[in-house]
């Protein structure tokens, strides 16, 4: 019942994003110009460079992140593990802003080079952790010290190259205002790979969560599967950064919101995770453009409001649960 | 028949925790390994199961090298509950499915078939009416039962059991050692890793003692007994009464 609830809210989700802005347009202007295709019209102009790409934007790097979120926090048996709190965004960030100041002509190979940039660092801190024992905050705080060298990474090419890319500033706090359809088209097939590629292994991500022995003891290659669900947690993060940036805490909040609702059963969640993710990141953009008209604050900022605090708690339950 | 070969293992940058281990685990008997802390007792279950790979020698089963199968092979032969499982929040009867994994290729549904073994394994612990309720939620005692039918439903010949009884009230010791005597009455070969030396001693057909890595007695309970090295490895006197027909064994420390 609840991907059906998910889906509906996902489709106002769009519609909203699609008609509210600066400018309103209507449910039916947004249909006569997408069905139509005037490209004279207002509408049509509005909607084919500036909301569709937009809206596309928020619900493919919402599905993208809130999968990729569910997946690292089932392979690394941590609930505090997320793109952003492990440092895979700022990987996937650094080798987007090295690949756009090395080649900018190659705009195509960005989801590539980033994806490259996600597996690399999440690979270095699953070893950083494991050598260390892999306890809930060891892993954070090997994520922390990633971002740090990787932040200061994008700090020194985009000072170093200032004009690498287009919207730097938006890109560094996570933002949807640069999309393109350009940009989108490339990427899209990364996460379409990458959502297909988890809905096959829920029930991997279930038997890994029970831990490596009983995983094992089980029948599972724990190696090989670890390595398949990073590999994929890498496409989804690194085709979601390659075109709306930083975008932080989506992969944090939206699995655990779904683990609350409909349990920790990897077959249920990853779906709503993807259809979730998909509608809460399309409405935090739409509240972000809006809210404060005619100003538009990039939508890593406000998820940045809500996921810090969110973090925090998480991190209050889970020094708890320990005590406890 | 499980047999293991000279068995060695260390863990990284630490003693020899197996030493040259060559022991047998007879088919359709409750093996259980005793030995103080520290002596090798879960070192060698993870071995038998492969879930270590030893330094040296080889683990059979009925004559074939463990070694070379492959792990859901393997799965579908031996199923192993290790200590301390953290309880997930899925419900029982989700818990008892993931034994079906090693029966099923990727991206399969539930069979008929698999739905018939999660059923039956509930019923040999006696969980039917619980297994909608969340493991997170239940007692020690009710989670170690729906883990034991877990490994039920990956439907192998023979079960490993890593300190079932840890942390159990002494009741409920007695009721999963019920159980695990019941599953080796309906023909299961059960290995076992105790602490618990009197529910050992009832227990178990065949009793493997280890030291510091080593096989220092096998055999018996009685055998063991009379042997005195279960009262010279962990430093007691061990007192064996016969009372209406149930033996019972009383444990001092030497003086």
């Amino acid at each position: 019942m609840l991907p059906w609830g998910l889906a509906l809210l996902l489709a106002v989700s769009v519609l909203l994003g699609l008609c509210l802005g600066s400018s309103s347009v209507s449910p039916m202007e947004v249909l006569r110009a997408i069905a139509c295709g005037d490209k004279q019209s207002a509408a049509y102009r509005i909607m084919l460079y500036s909301r569709l790409p937009r809206v596309l934007g928020a619900v493919m790097a919402g599905s993208a992140l809130a999968v990729a979120g569910a997946i690292l926090q089932a392979v690394l048996h941590n609930p505090l593990a997320s793109p952003n709190t492990i440092g895979v965004n700022n990987g996937a960030g650094l080798f987007v802003l090295l690949c756009s100041a090395l080649f900018p002509a190659m705009e195509h190979v960005l989801p590539l080079a980033a994806f490259l940039g996600a597996l690399f660092t999440a690979l270095v801190v699953f070893a950083l952790a494991k050598g260390s024992g892999v306890s809930r905050l060891t892993l954070v705080l090997a994520g922390v010290a990633m971002s740090s060298v990787l932040g200061a990474g994008m700090n020194c090419i985009m000072i170093l190259y200032p004009d690498a890319y287009i919207g730097a500033s938006t890109f560094l706090v996570g933002g949807l205002s640069a999309v393109t359809m350009k940009r989108l088209h490339f990427a899209c097939g990364y996460i379409l790979l990458g959502l297909i590629g988890a809905m096959l292994m829920r029930r991997d991500m279930n038997i890994m969560a029970l831990g490596e022995d009983t995983a094992r003891s089980l029948g599972m290659s724990v190696g090989r599967t670890r390595f398949l669900l990073i590999l994929t947690a890498a496409v989804l993060v690194g085709a979601a950064v390659s075109f709306a940036g930083m975008v932080g805490f989506v992969g944090l909040i939206v699995p655990h919101v779904f683990r609350f609702l409909v349990g920790h059963d990897n077959c249920r969640l990853v779906p709503c995770c993807a259809l979730g993710g998909a509608a809460f990141v399309a409405l935090c953009d739409l509240i972000a453009r809006t809210a404060f008209s005619p100003y538009e604050l990039p939508v890593g900022i406000l998820l940045s409001f809500i996921g810090g605090p969110f973090f925090v708690y998480l991190i209050i339950r889970s020094k708890r649960n320990q005590h406890d | 028949m499980i047999e293991l070969k000279g068995i060695s293992f260390a863990y990284p940058g630490q003693a020899q925790a197996l030493c040259d281990v060559s022991v047998r685990f007879p088919a359709g008997k409750v093996t259980t390994i005793l030995g103080p802390n520290g002596s090798g007792k879960s070192t060698l279950m993870k071995a038998a199961c492969r879930i270590l790979r030893p330094s040296a020698g080889q683990v059979l089963l009925d004559g074939q090298d463990i070694g070379a199968m492959r792990q859901k092979e393997l799965a579908r032969c031996v199923a192993r509950l290790g200590q301390s499982n953290q309880p997930p929040a899925v419900t029982v009867r989700d818990l008892v499915s993931y034994g079906r994994y090693p029966h099923q290729k990727a991206m399969q549904v539930l069979s008929r078939e698999d739905e018939r073994c999660i059923d039956e394994a509930l019923a040999q612990v006696k969980m039917e009416a619980l297994q909608d309720r969340m493991v997170n939620a239940l007692s020690g005692g009710q989670q170690q039962r729906a883990y034991i039918a877990m490994a039920l439903a990956q439907d192998t010949q023979a079960l490993f059991l890593d300190e079932p009884t840890a942390s159990l009230d002494i009741s409920v010791r007695f009721e999963i050692m019920d159980l695990i005597r019941q599953l080796n009455a309906a023909g299961k070969t059960i290995v076992m890793v105790l602490h618990d030396l009197e529910l050992a001693l009832q227990y178990s057909d065949h009793l493997i003692l280890l030291e510091q890595g080593r096989v220092i007695c096998t055999g018996s309970t009685q055998e063991l007994i009379a042997s005195g090295m279960l009262d010279r490895v962990f430093d007691i006197r061990t007192r064996v009464i016969e009372e209406k027909g149930t033996t019972f064994f009383h444990f001092s420390k030497t003086s």
